[in-house]
């Protein structure tokens, strides 16, 4: 106590109007953490010698995320992102335009060079006919849309293989993307919640993303079902903690041999946060069905994409859950038509504008990541149909035209860009990615450490990056790949 | 003696612990010497708040940024050799119908575990439980639960002298009666052989017993199926039943 008169810095702080009740409540200031770690257990073996009981582990306090909430979209099987959809340019960044876009699916009379080839509407440059940007207007109005920016990743990845470390779910959690119902949610059951893994280094086992893909699939998650029939709160929370209680004898009873100390506090808080899990949360709080907001940005929710997107994407904004990651499937598109591509394009498109749709009425940033396994090439072959707009026909796989973009709806107004830029990294004439561009370029790990630092720079967190992900592999040359200028 | 100066301890130090809690927080001195936990309580952001009193007595013009607070290095934990797991949820459906004699066939059983099936631990790794498994194999175990206690002829396997037909006035009225009625379970979930935990999961099951039963109608057999449901999910959901 003598310090704290010494050092103005450590003078006790008073919260006004606010007691401190609960167990969160002592958690969130320390207390427990302190008081409860060094004295209780001393207090405990006093009364009994099982002080086993006592030795409280350090769980994570969950609280609701007040940063960034970030969606990933992971487009299963090779989609194009560049030149059909975002304008993908040189070393000179999207609107150099390339001699020709022929294998990135563009006719000559379509090259963005012609007039009213090239929309910015959205801050990045879309080709004008681009499906994607077609779905995303056809969902948002111009206010939404006047608050959005983003950025394209130039980088090529392997085709039809989930073996592409895209995903960055993990490391942008540890980023600061935080939830107090799950950290992370995914619509598959896999390490990633997607389809492309998550770079190996980043993947905690603790954290393992919930799987979610409807809204009865939340509610599962809190509600206690039969329990709740036979007993009322109070009783039902009881019999938790007398799981708890026996299980912590069973796991304590193994040596640090068997079971390390680490895993079994991992362990015993899976059993507290169950408690946790089904005190906090109403059905109304996390049941995208009967959020007013959700039905007004998906408008059918009957259908399975708009299900599973909306349920992810009410939990990700409302703060629940960190990081969700959306997978749609049907994207290894080249059967030698361009219709089937455009169509499924559209319609991630239209998922990715209902998020951000939510995102303004619900007067929040979101953060949307777009990735996908590879690529396609076009041949010259013109697909003549209604959806297949007078484009060439998508004929194979091509993982060197491969690409990912981000964008970002700032609920305030659309972010500043930090460089001028918009296009990380650059394609070669043949339309296929400069894998020596960036340290990106060629290496999915590290462009989920680019996406990474992206996200940190929207916090002023940029420096944190090695604290984050490990190692920062672009060097002195990080700022150069960042896209935007600090958000908040 | 002894024990005297074991009251005299708890007091002394309880009493410090009410002091403690004297809803004021110690400011943090520095960014370096701050604890890196869990929460996201505390951003980077140095601005300070616009139109709201400050009630701290800030001297320092340039408060620095207080550090981004993370989960655990996952490097640690992916480090780790363990030998124990946790049952899949395969594994976690075959062994709850196994022991509850329940076939998990029923109708109750089948939509509750198709509901659950993607909350319930998808591979056996102790690493990646979550408290979203447990709530799942919590759920799975009431379920199993209230088909045994409603099944009379599986009820009097696991609880052969128990009375489902009459009240815990008359069942579970006396000590002796709910240690063997908790013995019973114990040794059919668990097995007979558990070692030295085995006292304490008895005495809090006892205390469940008693806490389940306090406020209910002790004159109704409806409240020693409904008590002896909370007993058997407790169980059946424990460690006990889910570690490998």
């Amino acid at each position: 106590m003598s310090n704290l008169k010494k050092k103005p810095e450590l003078e006790p702080v008073c919260l006004e109007g606010h007691r401190l009740k609960t167990r969160r409540d002592f958690l969130s200031h320390g207390f427990i953490s302190m008081s409860a770690f060094t004295w209780m257990p001393g207090v405990l073996s006093l009364i009994s010698s099982n002080s086993a009981m006592a030795q409280a582990a350090d769980c994570p306090v969950p609280a609701v995320n007040t940063k960034t909430p970030v969606i990933i979209f992971d487009l299963a099987g090779g989609a194009n992102i560049p030149g059909s959809n975002v304008m993908a340019g040189g070393a000179g960044g999207q609107m150099d335009f390339l001699t020709d876009y022929k294998s990135l699916g563009l006719p000559a009379d379509m090259h963005p060079s012609r007039t009213g080839m090239v929309d910015t509407s959205l801050g990045l440059a879309f080709h004008s006919d681009s499906p994607i940007l077609r779905g995303i207007q056809s969902v948002t109005n111009n206010t939404v849309q006047n608050k959005i920016d983003g950025a394209l990743f130039a980088a090529s990845s392997s085709d039809d293989t989930a073996n592409n470390a895209l995903n960055p779910s993990y490391w942008i959690n540890r980023a600061g993307a935080q939830g107090g119902l799950s950290q992370i949610a995914g619509t598959r059951d896999s390490e990633s919640g997607g389809r492309s893994i998550a770079p190996m280094s980043s993947i905690n086992p603790s954290l393992r993303p919930v799987q979610l893909n409807r809204p009865q699939d939340a509610l599962g998650l809190v509600n206690i079902g039969k329990l709740g029939e036979l007993f009322n709160d109070n009783k039902a929370q009881r019999i938790l903690k007398a799981i708890e209680r026996m299980s912590e004898e069973k796991i304590m009873s193994f040596n640090q041999q068997t079971l390390p100390d680490q895993i079994k506090d991992l362990v015993k808080c899976g059993y507290i946060g169950s408690q946790d899990l089904i005190g906090r949360y109403s059905a109304d709080a996390i049941d995208a069905s009967l959020d007013p907001q959700v039905t007004q940005a998906f408008d059918n929710l009957s259908n399975g994409d708009q299900r599973k997107t909306a349920t992810i994407a009410k939990l990700v904004l409302d703060g629940h859950i960190g990081v969700g990651v959306v997978e749609k499937g049907g994207y290894d598109y080249h059967n030698k038509t361009r219709r089937t591509g455009e169509v499924r394009d559209f319609q991630a498109g239209e998922l990715i504008g209902r998020v951000m749709q939510l995102a303004a009425l619900k007067q929040k940033n979101v953060m949307i990541y777009v990735i996908t396994d590879g690529g396609v090439v076009a041949r010259e072959e013109i697909d003549n149909t209604a959806d297949g707009r007078g484009k060439y026909v998508w004929s194979g796989d091509s993982g060197q035209r491969s690409s990912a973009f981000m964008l970002l709806y700032r609920h305030a107004g659309r972010a500043t860009l930090r460089n001028g830029i918009r296009q990380i990294g650059h394609y070669k004439a043949s339309g296929g990615v400069e894998n020596t561009a960036t340290p990106a370029s060629n290496s999915s790990t590290n462009l989920a450490k680019l996406i990474t630092a992206n996200y940190l720079a929207l916090h002023g967190e940029e420096g944190m990056l090695t604290q984050v992900v490990g190692d920062n592999p672009f060097g002195a040359n990080l700022n150069n790949y960042l896209v935007f200028n600090k958000i908040d | 003696m002894k024990t005297q100066h074991r009251i005299i301890g708890v007091v002394i130090s309880l009493t410090f612990m009410l002091f403690s809690f004297n809803h004021c927080v110690i400011k943090q001195e520095t960014a370096s010497k701050s604890k890196t936990g869990t929460s996201n309580s505390t951003s980077s952001s140095s601005e300070p708040t616009a139109n709201l009193p400050d009630p701290i007595v800030d001297i320092t013009p340039e408060p620095e940024p207080t550090p981004m607070e993370m989960p655990p290095d996952p490097v640690i934990i992916q480090s780790q050799t363990i030998d124990i797991g946790v049952k899949n949820f395969e594994q976690i459906n075959e062994t709850m119908a196994v022991l509850t004699g329940v076939d998990p066939m029923t109708n109750a059983i089948r939509n509750t575990y198709r509901d659950l099936e993607v909350q319930l631990p998808t591979d056996n790794s102790i690493k990646s439980f979550l408290a979203a498994n447990q709530v799942a194999i919590t759920k799975l175990a009431a379920e199993y639960c209230d088909q045994l206690v409603n099944s009379g002829t599986l009820r009097a396997q696991v609880w052969p002298g128990l009375d489902f037909g009459r009240s815990p006035a008359q069942e579970l009225s006396n000590n002796t009666q709910r240690f063997n009625i908790i013995d019973q379970t114990m040794n059919r979930f668990w097995g007979e052989q558990m070692g030295g935990s085995r006292n304490a999961s008895q005495l809090e099951l006892f205390s469940l017993m008693s806490d389940l039963l306090s406020g209910e109608n002790l004159n109704s057999n409806n409240t020693t199926r409904t008590t002896m449901k909370g007993i058997c999910t407790a169980t059946l959901s424990s460690a006990q039943v889910i570690l490998l």
